[in-house]
């Protein structure tokens, strides 16, 4: 009962608590903005360019892949070899492929080279198809390549983005070391704005505390005491710190498609909006939190008093 | 004298809805041709199959079964019951906007802004057989009748089955309706107003539960059908909640809102802002002139009643369904979305400008002001009404005459468009969509496939793109109709 009588009363009042509300929200938006809509573009940005899983040297550090070939019938197949085999494989080909001593390529099923190794050795591994170069290469263990090469093949290394500090110079590296430096500066503007927001709320805060004297005088004619005014206060307050942290929200999901879709059709800047995840709600509570507690204190000292 | 003009309104209105009908003789986008088929198997077999996508929402196939039988007519004309139908929701629109201002003029006004809104041509979709064309009578009732204030749940619920049975989309825009007014009416109670915001909580439940109970049993009996899915629905509220927080907070923030939504709503149905293919003809300034004197009347009178609940919850939930295809995409899927939101915005338009009636009335030369605009309205919307006539979705009797025709000597599989696909499909011709012509092949083209292009799913191609003139030179021309063509590829 006392609990509707305050909320009607909080809402009715000089407005503070909506003021409150409406700040929460203004502030949520500029910082999803801020945050999400560039991050939004390059995010998009890296899933149309193609990642580079590796590159090649000619020199180490990196794994090394040794590759040589065999005549078989006048015609060269490639062979292919790394003392780290499984690992070499993942990375040229993004999946790990269960390898024997003699494997190859789907490709070479039912060919020479298939009557060849079988008459050798008996027993090989023919892999399942995967759509790159090695559906045409035979795939050995070290040992057995370096039997079969002769000691004269060739070393290539691979080396990967993270490999030993060595970054790959690519428009997907710029993108994510761009989206790396956004997130940096997110941080600095969430701890901006938190305490432009604080400073806010904390005076909003002050202010409210000539309805509280009204609330009080009302509640005392009714004999409601204090300390259920303010636990009252307390959830009203952050029910409406919620309701405007969801409402920021809210308004980015309509305000920044809008906007982007108006700076397509004026200017030709290519129109890309993905949804944020909602995981980006949760990252914007410590800057609602504390614009709650700014706006607390003063009424909490007020009722103390 | 309300009744006399309430009635030229109907018949204004059913006229200009059955144009396509009357001038072209024949039902109007290729949906019809589907339905019309339903209806004939039913008729048939006597009974209601419920096995694909179109048998799922069986209102517009037992109304085509219905007045078919009652009236004794034949199906084809039967169609026409549909556009009448429509037309008659000029009354809900005038009992809404009634109830609101409690001005007569500006239920007249909503009438005529709704059917010959320059935002979009009207009859592209009231005059189309189509499942939502064939629910907008009920939504408009529904409307009507939950913010009457006289509501009773029996036949609430019968309102709401028929319109769950009518269209998904329709039920969709229902339920943000009914979901926004109820937290209106409870803010409101909350403030301190007597109204009847339970009742409305509970007319919003029955009518969801009912939704979501026939979509699940949809999904059970042909799977998935939605172009949208989770992620969209939290979409969805997210642009629901951004909308209504700048609906509610200021009179300032809704007008300002509208004034960015709607011109990219125009934009996006003259085909500026989707990225596909459309042979739609480029705005003219003529036609935005027309918009401008439609836009100002309307945001006056969102203006001056920006403070009614009812007017707030139109506003949010139409402009929430207007704002979400936009952001979903600019390609086909948003574009679809786009389409069936736009009747609904559309809805809401005609009543904000209905309601700037009063607020003209009382200027100087208030009344001849607000009836030459209404005029205008109607002699401004001749252009798209003759646009949508020769329009690519629009049919000819000849050219049902002569696919009608064909059905009689052509046996084997002939190539054609999506468009001629529909009558191909109605009369059980064996086609094929269109591609780059084999030899010996049979294509079937019709005069739109020359106006406009070839369409394939919602994509307009050039037809010389698949068939280029010297091409088609070397092709055999078994049959020459002044709409419809049959050749057959010898050379290529």
């Amino acid at each position: 009962m006392s609990f509707k009588y305050i909320l009607r009363i909080t809402l009715r009042g000089s407005g503070n608590l909506k003021k409150y509300l409406i700040m929460i929200a203004i502030f949520e938006t500029i910082f999803l903005s801020l945050i999400i809509t560039p991050i939004g573009y390059l995010n998009e940005i890296l899933q149309i360019i193609p990642k580079p899983s590796f590159w090649i040297d000619s020199n180490p550090p990196g794994i090394e892949i040794d590759y040589s070939y065999f005549k078989i019938n006048n015609k060269d197949f490639l062979i292919i070899s790394s003392p780290n085999l499984s690992n070499a494989i993942k990375l040229l080909i993004g999946i790990e492929l269960r390898l024997n001593e003699i494997s190859i390529g789907y490709q070479l099923k039912g060919s020479e080279v298939e009557e060849y190794l079988k008459l050798k050795l008996e027993k090989i591994n023919i892999l399942p198809p995967t759509n790159t170069f090695l559906d045409y290469s035979i795939i050995l263990e070290w040992d057995i390549f370096q039997e079969f090469s002769k000691s004269s093949y060739s070393k290539i290394y691979l080396k990967t983005s993270s490999q030993d500090g060595i970054a790959i110079p690519s428009a997907w590296n710029l993108a994510k070391d761009l989206i790396e430096l956004l997130k940096f500066h997110g941080n600095f503007l969430l701890i901006s704005l938190t305490i432009i927001l604080s400073i806010i709320c904390c005076i909003l805060g002050l202010r409210s505390t000539s309805d509280i004297e009204e609330i009080i005088e009302l509640l005392e004619e009714i004999h409601i005491p204090r300390s259920n005014l303010l636990l009252n206060l307390s959830i009203i307050a952050i029910c409406t710190m919620l309701i405007g942290m969801l409402s920021g929200y809210g308004l980015v999901s309509i305000i920044t498609p809008l906007i982007l879709i108006y700076l397509r059709q004026i200017l030709g800047i290519p129109y890309i909006y993905t949804i944020p995840s909602l995981l980006t709600i949760f990252s914007t509570f410590p800057l609602a939190f504390f614009s709650l507690i700014s706006y607390l204190i003063p009424i909490i000292w007020r009722i103390k008093k | 004298m309300k009744t006399l003009f309430l009635t030229l309104t109907i018949v204004i209105t059913t006229l200009s809805l059955l144009t396509p009908w009357l001038l072209n003789g024949a039902p109007y986008i290729g949906d019809s041709w589907i339905h019309l088929k339903k209806a004939k198997s039913i008729i048939e077999s006597n009974r209601i199959s419920m096995n694909e996508y179109n048998d799922m929402w069986p209102l517009v196939n037992l109304l085509l079964v219905f007045y078919s039988n009652i009236l004794n007519i034949n199906l084809l004309t039967a169609t026409q019951l549909i556009p009448f139908l429509v037309s008659l929701s000029i009354i809900n629109i005038y009992l809404i906007v009634k109830k609101i201002s409690n001005f007569w003029n500006s239920g007249i006004a909503a009438g005529i802004a709704f059917a010959f809104t320059p935002l979009y041509t009207f009859i592209t979709f009231g005059s189309a057989i189509m499942k939502e064309t064939a629910s907008l009578y009920l939504t408009t009732a529904i409307i009507a009748y939950v913010i009457s204030n006289k509501m009773k749940y029996s036949c609430f619920v019968l309102l709401a089955i028929g319109l769950i049975l009518g269209h998904h989309f329709a039920s969709l825009a229902i339920i943000l309706l009914l979901i926004t007014l109820t937290i209106e009416s409870f803010l409101e109670h909350l403030a301190g107003e007597k109204n009847e915001w339970i009742k409305i909580l509970i007319a919003t439940i029955i009518f969801t539960s009912f939704a979501i109970c026939w979509i699940i049993y949809i999904i059970l009996k042909i799977g998935w059908f939605m172009p949208i899915n989770l992620n969209s629905l939290i979409m969805i509220s997210w642009i629901w909640l951004g909308s209504y927080i700048i609906s509610k907070i200021s009179r300032i923030g809704a007008i300002i809102f509208q004034l960015s939504l709607i011109p990219l709503a125009s934009l996006a149905w003259r085909g500026h802002l989707h990225n596909i293919p459309t042979p739609t003809i480029p705005i003219s300034i003529w036609e935005i002139r027309d918009i401008f004197i439609f836009l100002i009347p309307s945001l006056i009178g969102l203006a001056n009643y920006w403070k009614q609940k009812e007017v707030r919850s139109f506003l949010i939930s139409t402009s929430t369904l207007i704002a979400f295809s936009l952001t979903w995409s600019l390609d086909i899927e948003g574009l679809v979305i786009f389409t069936k939101s736009l009747h609904y915005y559309a809805i809401m338009l005609a009543i904000i400008f209905g309601l700037s009636i009063p607020f003209i009335l009382k200027r100087k030369f208030g009344k001849m002001i607000s009836i030459i605009i209404m005029i205008y309205l109607i002699l401004a919307s001749t252009t798209g009404i003759a646009l949508a006539l020769d329009g690519p979705g629009a049919y000819h009797q000849k050219e049902y005459l002569q696919v009608k025709g064909l059905t009689k000597i052509l046996s084997s599989q002939a190539m054609m468009d999506v468009k001629l696909g529909y009558l191909a499909e109605y009369f059980g011709l064996e086609y094929t969509s269109f591609h780059k012509p084999k030899p010996g092949e049979y294509i079937l083209l019709t005069r739109t496939d020359y106006t406009h292009g070839v369409l394939l799913g919602y994509v307009w191609v050039k037809l010389s793109i698949f068939l280029p003139y010297e091409m088609e030179t070397l092709c055999d021309r078994l049959i020459d109709g002044s709409y419809v063509k049959l050749f057959r590829t010898n050379v290529i």
